[in-house]
């Protein structure tokens, strides 16, 4: 291939720490896989991503928009990592990285690992040459035959020669867990069992789970046997998280509330034996908005999807108090405006009352003259006369004057104070109109309806005056 | 108006067997791979980035193709400077074999299926 050498291409943008060269760092992270081969992966993935983004920026978009669609369009860091993995696992060490897989995920989870593993099952509608004509080598992943009571030496020769491998047991991880090379493993009937089953009556067997269960690897052509403990030991690596989403902006070296609630919720919920106890592994350092997490890399996937269920649960949670918000807004805009509405029907309604009551004033004011003129010129023939029948007669008009006089003003004061008691009501009815036409944050796009405001400023100088021309009668 | 017709479902031997094609018609690297799938299928097939390195690795373990790099040097960058990697794939003689396979293997299939929809004596055709 020397003929496609040393071609050149428009330049292309980086930067020390662009957004590509951060997900191609946390991705090689997550690469199981030797330094050399991650690199070379990388090395492929980033050729992709750039010419991914520069065919983007053609066709319009802006270099971030670009640039997350083309990581977006790889799908699930730590799933595509994984899918790498597999593809360059051989037929054989996929076979005994299904016991790997057992160990570290327990016997829970070892069948949901298991299915992790691409199919070899034939699609229906294959064709027997598609079945026969290549042997798949995912089918054969089962023992060959049932496995001997023995001693656990016996059992880690018997499973390696299965595999036509040689092995190695890293005994110290496993006398620390309690089982020793003479340690008596009852019989297994392995054959026809995927490993991830054999793995489980071999720790069955040894009593043994979670950190001290036995595990395995294949590297080098040596089958490797030891605890989950010793290679989780052995297979630390750091990863740094921006979670500037999750935990507010603080100084750096600085633990805020929210950095320590996830530190907890991740050496809670994610293998709690690497972070606890004086023989902790794992470390998680929150500075500023940075998480960094020094876990095994079989760890480092788990975080990333806890991190990621934290995000989702958070996207949810503020989409809800969003919409309780608004709800609340809504809410509280229909409640301001039935009470504006009540508020302006109720000051019609004073204001009608007050132009009733100044009518009835008015006219009991007449009436009040009248009489009190009726009065004065009774009293002024009363006094006046000197026929004795005639001042009889005076003097009883003037009692029923003197009476109706008196009834007619106490209707005066009446009328006045009711006057004032609804001129009162006008002004509290105006104040409360204005206090709630006032704009606030929640309504500060709602405006007043221009009937209430101008009758409700007209009405104020209305009973201002009208007060000061009640109190001047 | 015409009835748009569902895009067929790629099954991981149809996607060993479209590479390993485009591979027989000359050296490639694995994003120009993915746009020629596109651009031959009218962009009914799309093997995203995900799946179509995976496979490429698979095969390269496999022995189905040979790889070997390119540096790509940018024109403004300083001479001196490493420039970007970029991994080209031929197809190895081992990949040709199995790409025949594959290719019997779906006329095959092809040839099995059409048995189905092609005896109705009333459609004299097949469908």
């Amino acid at each position: 291939m020397s003929e496609i050498k040393q071609r050149t291409k428009p330049a292309v943008r980086t930067s020390a720490r662009d957004p590509i060269t951060q997900w191609l760092d946390v991705f090689t992270k997550l690469l199981a896989l030797p330094p050399a081969e991650r690199e070379r992966i990388r090395d492929e993935l980033e050729d992709h991503l750039r010419m991914r983004v520069d065919d983007l920026m053609i066709l319009g978009m802006s270099e971030p928009e670009a640039i997350e669609k083309a990581v977006t369009e790889l799908g699930e860091t730590a799933e595509l990592a994984k899918r790498f993995k597999e593809a360059r696992t051989s037929t054989r060490r996929r076979r005994l990285m299904h016991t790997t897989m057992f160990a570290a995920a327990g016997l829970a989870l070892t069948v949901g690992a298991m299915n992790l593993i691409p199919s070899s099952a034939p699609t229906p509608g294959a064709t027997p040459s598609q079945v026969a004509g290549e042997k798949q080598p995912e089918n054969d992943e089962s023992m060959g035959k049932d496995i001997a009571p023995g001693n656990l030496e016996d059992i880690f020769t018997t499973i390696a020669e299965s595999h036509g491998v040689k092995h190695f047991v890293h005994w110290g991880s496993l006398e620390e867990a309690g089982v020793f090379n003479d340690s008596e493993v009852g019989a297994i009937p392995a054959s026809g069992l995927s490993m991830g089953k054999v793995a489980i009556f071999l720790n069955s067997h040894l009593g043994l789970d979670g950190a001290d269960a036995v595990t395995a690897r294949f590297e080098d052509d040596i089958l490797e046997f030891g605890t989950v403990r010793y290679f989780d030991k052995r297979e630390i690596i750091t990863v740094d998280h921006d979670v500037s989403d999750l935990v507010p902006a603080g100084n750096v070296l600085e633990y805020t509330a929210e950095a320590d609630q996830l530190r907890k919720g991740i050496s809670t919920v994610v293998e709690p034996y690497i972070w606890r106890g004086e023989d902790a592994i794992g470390a998680i350092v929150c500075n500023g908005s940075q998480l960094s997490v020094r876990a095994p890399e079989r760890v480092q996937g788990k975080i990333i999807e806890y991190i990621e269920r934290l995000r989702a649960i958070q996207h949810q949670k503020h989409g809800a108090a969003e919409r309780a918000h608004d709800e609340a807004i809504a809410l509280q805009r229909r409640d301001q405006e039935q009470l504006i509405e009540q508020t302006h029907k109720r000051f019609v309604e004073v204001s009608n009352k007050i132009q009733d009551l100044e009518q009835d004033l008015h006219r009991t004011n007449f009436e009040f003259y009248a009489v009190k003129l009726k009065l004065d010129e009774l009293e002024r023939r009363y006094h006046d006369t000197a026929d004795g029948e005639e001042r009889q007669e005076l003097g009883d008009r003037l009692v029923h004057a003197q009476v109706d006089h008196g009834t007619i003003e106490s209707k005066r004061s009446r009328l006045r104070h009711q006057l004032d008691v609804a001129l009162n009501r006008l002004l509290e009815l105006e104040h409360t109109m204005n206090v709630l036409q006032t704009p606030t944050a929640a309504t500060t796009e709602r405006r007043l309806p221009n009937r209430s405001g101008t009758q409700s400023r007209t009405a104020v100088t209305t009973v201002d005056e009208q007060r000061r021309a009640n109190q001047g009668r | 108006m015409a009835r748009k017709t569902a895009t067929p479902q790629l099954t991981q031997d149809h996607t060993e067997l479209i590479v390993l094609s485009v591979l027989s018609e000359g050296p490639s690297y694995g994003y120009s791979i993915s746009k020629q799938i596109a651009a031959r299928s009218e962009d009914e097939f799309r093997i995203g980035a995900s799946q179509l390195y995976p496979l490429l690795t698979k095969m390269e373990k496999q022995g189905l193709v040979e790889t070997d790099w390119e540096e790509i040097k940018s024109k403004s960058a300083d001479p001196d400077a490493p420039g970007r990697k970029r991994k080209w794939y031929r197809l190895a003689s081992k990949g040709e074999r199995r790409l025949q396979q594959r290719i019997e293997a779906h006329k095959r299939f092809t040839s099995l299926i059409n048995s189905f929809i092609a005896t109705d004596p009333a459609a004299g055709a097949v469908a």
